[in-house]
């Protein structure tokens, strides 16, 4: 039987070039610093009214900042479709589209929002979300997940969480993303950043890394915060703590043999000669 | 053979001798192509336009117009090729030329979800009842995956392309297209998994 993916790239390998060269002009230098060919038409929106971004000349924006814009939409057939519901007063769930007075929110997932129309706060536990807010509208808001939060200044970006954290893309405008207690980090339009679902695990290995470094007081840090999130008497624990011993005795501070006993009393302290080698804690023979 | 030792064992020797074949005519190309002649410009079209449509199409799935959003990248790609500095840059930029087209498309289709009256574009692939539908599964597997995960296990799961020839395309250092694709291969399990379509994919 053929592997699926493989028989997902013969699916896809089949191109017709005569038919996509037949889309672009005869003279492909043409396409130069010139104006594309007529698009083709596309399929007709179901509402009457939508979000349109419309490029304005340079000079008037600031390059982090996109227009957006209502327009009447052309004449179309009238939809069956109701209107999505303009919401003033917020404290419901999220499932589908809802369109606030200056924003737009498309839920595929899980989630509440609550809080106004001009300050939602959404929190979002599973799935992908995607915001559009109207910029200079004075809207404050704000999207909050388990690994952090994003603080939207006007703009146009997704949320989205999985069981490896929350990842935030950012398509136009501006945003802030805190993940955790780390400072806010601002995102450019086009980039992404993901807050790590820390375990503990995670904290080990990002300890390590620290202490490698020579960054003796993050690896602690991460140390500490790993050991808040471990299993008691397990192996991680241990190494958490063989990781915190080793930073603090680095840096000859005094907590290090206090670290150090900590240490020899857990259960997997597997590497107690090498401890009671660097100083004399209780534990040590 | 199973994905996980596709995984593995990486290029043949002979995808290998068509990535620098590849590398080799662009180079010797690009003084031709940055001047604008014609019969080069022709030549990369034939040589690249294949690569975007099938991007487009990996990168899209079902939901997407493939055929049209590589037409609009091929256009984008024309017209602001003048401003790729140097050939070895070209492929890169290429690839993000094409995610940004396929990003816009894929949310127009997001958004198209709550319209009843949409039609959704499908491959126009010709196969029999059964094996479309094993491959929609795999396409609605794929889709669960964040984009940035989906790239990386399509260039590498995919289209078997090595894993620094992925990073060079991705723009990410070596490390970290290794590290998404360790990712992505899991979140694909996961995925599966729960789906009950039996996917081999590596550890």
């Amino acid at each position: 039987m053929k592997r699926r993916l493989d028989e997902l790239r013969e699916a896809t390998e089949q191109v017709d070039l005569e038919a996509l060269r037949a889309g672009l002009p005869e003279d492909l230098s043409s396409l130069r610093e010139a104006e594309p060919p007529a698009a083709k038409p596309q399929p007709p929106a179901a509402n009457n009214t939508r979000w349109r971004d419309i490029a304005l000349g340079g000079g008037i924006v600031a390059a982090a900042l996109a227009m957006l814009v209502f327009l009447p939409g052309e004449p179309e057939a009238p939809s069956t479709r109701p209107e999505p519901p303009v919401v003033q007063a917020l404290d419901q769930g999220l499932d589908g589209e809802l369109q606030l007075e200056h924003v737009r929110i498309l839920a595929q997932g899980e989630g509440r929002v609550a809080g106004t129309a001009q300050a939602p706060e959404i929190s979002w536990e599973r799935g992908l979300l995607r915001v559009e807010v109207q910029p200079d509208q004075g809207v404050d808001l704000v999207v909050r997940t388990q690994e952090g939060e994003v603080r939207v200044h006007g703009t146009v970006f997704e949320v989205e969480r999985d069981g490896m954290g929350t990842t935030v893309r950012l398509e136009r405008g501006s945003v802030g993303v805190v993940c955790g207690d780390e400072a806010e980090l601002r995102l450019e339009p086009g980039q992404e950043h993901a807050c790590v679902a820390w375990n503990a695990g995670r904290r080990l290995n990002q300890a390590r890394e620290l202490l490698e470094g020579g960054q003796h007081l993050a690896a602690i840090r991460a140390a500490e915060r790993g050991l808040a999130l471990a299993d008691s008497g397990g192996f991680i624990e241990g190494e958490l703590l063989l990781v915190r011993f080793h930073a603090l005795h680095e840096l000859g501070d005094e907590g290090a043999s206090e670290a150090a006993t900590a240490y020899l009393a857990s259960p997997k302290a597997l590497r107690a000669s090498e401890v009671c080698a660097l100083v004399q804690a209780e534990g040590c023979p | 053979m199973t994905l996980s030792e596709l995984g593995v064992m990486g290029p043949t020797e002979d995808q290998e001798g068509v990535v620098m074949d590849r590398r080799a005519r662009l180079e010797a190309l690009w003084p031709s192509i940055q001047a604008g002649e014609r019969s080069a410009l022709d030549a990369l079209f034939a040589e690249w336009a294949p690569v975007v449509l099938r991007w487009c199409r990996r990168l899209g799935g079902p939901s997407i117009d493939a055929e049209q959003a590589a037409q609009e990248a091929l256009i984008v790609v024309f017209r602001r090729l003048h401003t790729v500095a140097a050939p070895r840059a070209f492929p890169s930029w290429v690839f993000s030329v094409v995610r940004n087209t396929v990003r816009d498309r894929r949310r127009e289709a997001f958004g198209r979800r709550w319209d009843a009256d949409a039609e959704v574009p499908m491959i126009g692939v010709e196969m029999d009842v059964q094996g479309r539908d094993e491959l929609e599964r795999v396409w609605a597997v794929l889709d669960t995956l964040p984009s940035h995960l989906r790239e990386v296990l399509v260039l590498c799961d995919v289209e078997q392309r090595t894993d620094p020839e992925a990073a060079a395309i991705l723009g990410v250092p070596v490390g970290t297209a290794k590290s998404r694709l360790r990712r992505a291969r899991a979140k694909l399990r996961e995925e599966a998994q729960a789906r009950g379509l039996r996917l081999e994919v590596s550890a």
